[in-house]
């Protein structure tokens, strides 16, 4: 099965800006932010491009396919 | 992995016809079986409407006090839990916000299950008749209470939601309104709402209304009188939901 990973929790400590700033910035809850961060919540290609934005990495950098049994 | 074989469709045909008659079998011999025990066609039903609303009513008062309580009970959880968010770290306080916001959920659900409820109760209980010399109204003033007070706070939950969610709700939304909260939530939160809405138009259509029509169907045998209201309720909530599936056709294939 293939998921999809991301590097937020990393990025945001690197930006120094939290889940509820990130979410903020991205126009999306709290709660969705932390569904992404745990790869509980596959996000929509808008939202993905704008967190890669908020971020100023390409959106490949931010999120990764990844192959699971 | 082998995939099973799917059977085909006269197979299955017959395995629901099967299953089908054996239940309509043993529901029909029951009720056979108690119309001729009681000798209903002659005697009639051997308990009365007013007896079944009685022994109704404290059970249904039980689940609603029951259920107003939890909802306070997961309200001042909340409002607990909010205190010790504003007063934690952002990173250390991602459980509790989760936590916090299903608490609520749980609250608002609970406390529109106490609305149903009381109506229900409020419905079985009223009852006016009228005779040409007078007029009689029994009117269960405690069953609108709770109703009334459960409207009321309603407007309180939506407050703390407005206020753990730091955003501006209004406190008595109207139908539009809070249909138009819905549709600004965010994209996971409406894919929540999404699947749970999809799940009860598929229930509903699939398992719940005709179970409906099934239970009025063999109603209406025991009783000997065709059970109009019921049968008119839920065919109109059935053609309700397949008349929406025109508008969901439009959308798509547009």
């Amino acid at each position: 099965m293939v998921i999809l990973k991301n590097r937020l929790k990393e990025l945001r400590a690197r930006e120094g800006i939290n889940q509820t700033q990130l979410a903020k910035l991205a126009g999306i809850s709290r709660q969705t932010v932390s569904l992404i961060e745990r790869n509980e919540y596959t996000p929509s290609i808008v939202i993905a491009l704008k967190i890669s934005k908020i971020f100023g990495e390409p959106v490949e950098n931010v999120f990764r396919l990844e192959e699971e049994e | 992995m082998k995939a099973k074989k799917q059977s085909g469709t006269f197979v299955r045909l017959a395995k629901q016809f099967l299953i089908g008659g054996s239940i309509g079998a043993v529901i029909g011999g029951g009720i056979g079986f108690g119309m001729g025990h009681f000798n209903i066609i002659e005697n009639g039903l051997p308990f009365e409407q007013e007896t079944v609303i009685s022994a109704l009513i404290i059970p249904l008062r039980v689940a609603y006090l029951l259920s107003l309580l939890l909802s306070v009970y997961f309200i001042v959880t909340v409002l607990k839990d909010y205190k010790s968010y504003l007063a934690m770290d952002e990173e250390e306080s991602e459980e509790l916000y989760r936590q916090m916001n299903r608490n609520h959920s749980y609250a608002t659900i609970l406390n529109s299950v106490t609305v149903v409820i009381s109506l229900v109760a409020l419905l079985l209980s009223f009852k006016v008749s009228l005779s040409p010399d007078q007029a009689k109204m029994t009117f269960p003033v405690f069953d609108f209470i709770i109703m009334m007070a459960a409207g009321i706070y309603q407007s309180y939950i939506l407050k703390v939601y407005s206020r753990i969610r730091d955003i501006k709700m209004p406190l008595a939304p109207t139908l539009k309104e809070l249909k138009s909260n819905i549709m600004q939530l965010d994209e996971a939160e409406l894919e929540a709402n999404y699947k749970m809405t999809f799940d009860v138009v598929m229930n509903l259509s699939g398992v719940i209304l005709p179970a409906i029509y099934i239970t009025l169907f063999f109603w209406s045998l025991i009783t000997q009188k065709v059970e109009m209201t019921g049968i008119l309720v839920a065919a109109v909530i059935h053609l309700y939901i397949l008349i929406k599936n025109f508008k969901m056709t439009k959308d798509y294939y547009k």
